[in-house]
């Protein structure tokens, strides 16, 4: 960019608020002439569940006026919670649908580097399509409110996708927790993280949704889904031990009021009859 | 010397971390000899092969945060050479006295030149 006076150039810079970007404006300003062509880069965004995903359109608007990404709104219409907590029906037609329109993305655009931002139910359903579509090559990753299982093994995505992926985590996020106590097959990396040298975990005060806003994802995503700069969280480092009413949620599960009905029936049907017949002998 | 910023950098752009590298090779060399280290950006690019520019502006940015280099905008005078150096464009006065050829003189931005220079 030129200017006809260093008058006016100075009052360009002071036209930039934030010192860091007037900063890297400044930089910048010697580099442009010799910029190099970059490739296309599509992120596409994929919501949760019950969700009219109002934060795609949101997120979709700030990276097409603030960048040179192009965003694709994804989704797979209004998964009902009841949907969401049955394992067999209904995830399979879901992850097909957006399988099937990232294969479309790609053979549309052979030579675009393909990212994508997913929140809740989105990162599960990414999740499987990485597991099954081999073909499929992704850029950035990006995740927040993830139902995926903690013990996700990245390493075999690894060779199809940029390092490191990013997995935002809410502190007072409790839907991960309860999606993985009370069905099946979903984890709580949305509580815990991956704790896996290919993700980045990054924890905020957030509760599940709160990520989607303009200004996290102008502070925390754009950075990552433009350069793949890792805008480091504060409150990962000084966040508090997780509380009573958290572990209480983790620990219970499902899997504990099956045992009430079979405790009861062991007592009813063998223990008691053993007792009396003891007692009777 | 090695410093524990760097490993700060790499974590702030694990993509770039070879690039990373490269630039903590340059401060290491630029700090093992005598005189002051002076780079411009397109050379660095050369040196550090990162990506793409943006990535650079980036990378640069935050090292100069980080105290790992400084950078400078030197007002070059018309006969050549530097008349004057600032941490920021808008610290550069409008009219500077070109003691090469004895007169002051209006500063346009074709006469600035971005420098990163190794702290010693």
């Amino acid at each position: 960019m030129q200017f006809n006076s260093l008058h006016e150039l100075q009052v360009h810079l002071q036209s930039i608020r934030d010192p860091a970007e007037r900063r890297i404006a400044e930089v910048a300003l010697f580099l442009t002439a010799a910029a190099l062509p970059q490739r296309k880069h599509i992120v596409v965004l994929l919501h949760g569940m019950n969700t009219n995903a109002e934060w795609q359109e949101a997120l979709a608007d700030t990276i097409r006026n603030s960048t040179n990404i192009e965003p694709i709104v994804v989704g797979y219409g209004n998964f009902h919670p009841v949907k969401f907590f049955l394992p067999v029906f209904f995830r399979p037609g879901r992850i097909k649908k957006v399988m099937e329109d990232l294969r479309g993305i790609r053979k549309r655009h052979p030579d675009a580097d393909i990212s994508v931002v997913a929140h809740s139910f989105g990162t599960y359903v990414l999740s499987k399509i990485l597991t099954t579509a081999m073909d499929l090559k992704l850029h950035r990753i990006l995740l927040c409110g993830a139902i995926v299982d903690s013990d996700y093994d990245w390493s075999t995505v690894e060779p199809r996708i940029s390092s490191p992926v990013i997995n935002d985590i809410g502190r007072w996020d409790y839907y991960p927790s309860l999606a993985k106590s009370w069905s099946w097959g979903y984890g709580d990396s949305g509580c815990i993280g991956f704790q896996n040298s290919l993700v980045r975990d990054r924890h905020f005060e957030y509760g599940h949704s709160d990520f989607l806003n303009v200004k996290h994802m102008r502070e925390y995503w754009l950075p990552y889904l433009l350069d793949g700069r890792v805008v480091a969280s504060p409150y990962t480092v000084i966040r508090e031990a997780m509380g009573l009413k958290e572990r209480a949620i983790r620990a219970f599960s499902w899997f504990y009021l099956l045992l009430i009905p079979t405790g009861w029936a062991l007592v009813h049907w063998v223990i008691a009859p053993a007792c009396r017949f003891i007692l009777s002998a | 010397m090695y410093s524990p910023k760097f490993d700060t950098l790499i974590d702030e752009f694990p993509e770039e971390s070879a690039a990373v590298s490269r630039l903590l090779e340059l401060v290491r060399d630029g700090e093992s000899r005598p005189g002051r280290k002076e780079y411009l950006p397109n050379r660095l690019y050369d040196v550090l092969q990162p990506s793409n520019y943006r990535v650079l502006v980036q990378i640069l940015s935050s090292a100069a945060e980080k105290g790992l280099l400084k950078r400078s905008f030197r007002v070059l005078s018309s006969t050549g050479g530097g008349i004057g150096d600032f941490d920021s464009i808008l610290d550069i006065p409008l009219e500077i006295y070109d003691s090469r050829i004895g007169r002051s003189v209006e500063v346009s931005q074709q006469e600035i030149e971005l420098i990163f220079v190794i702290k010693q």
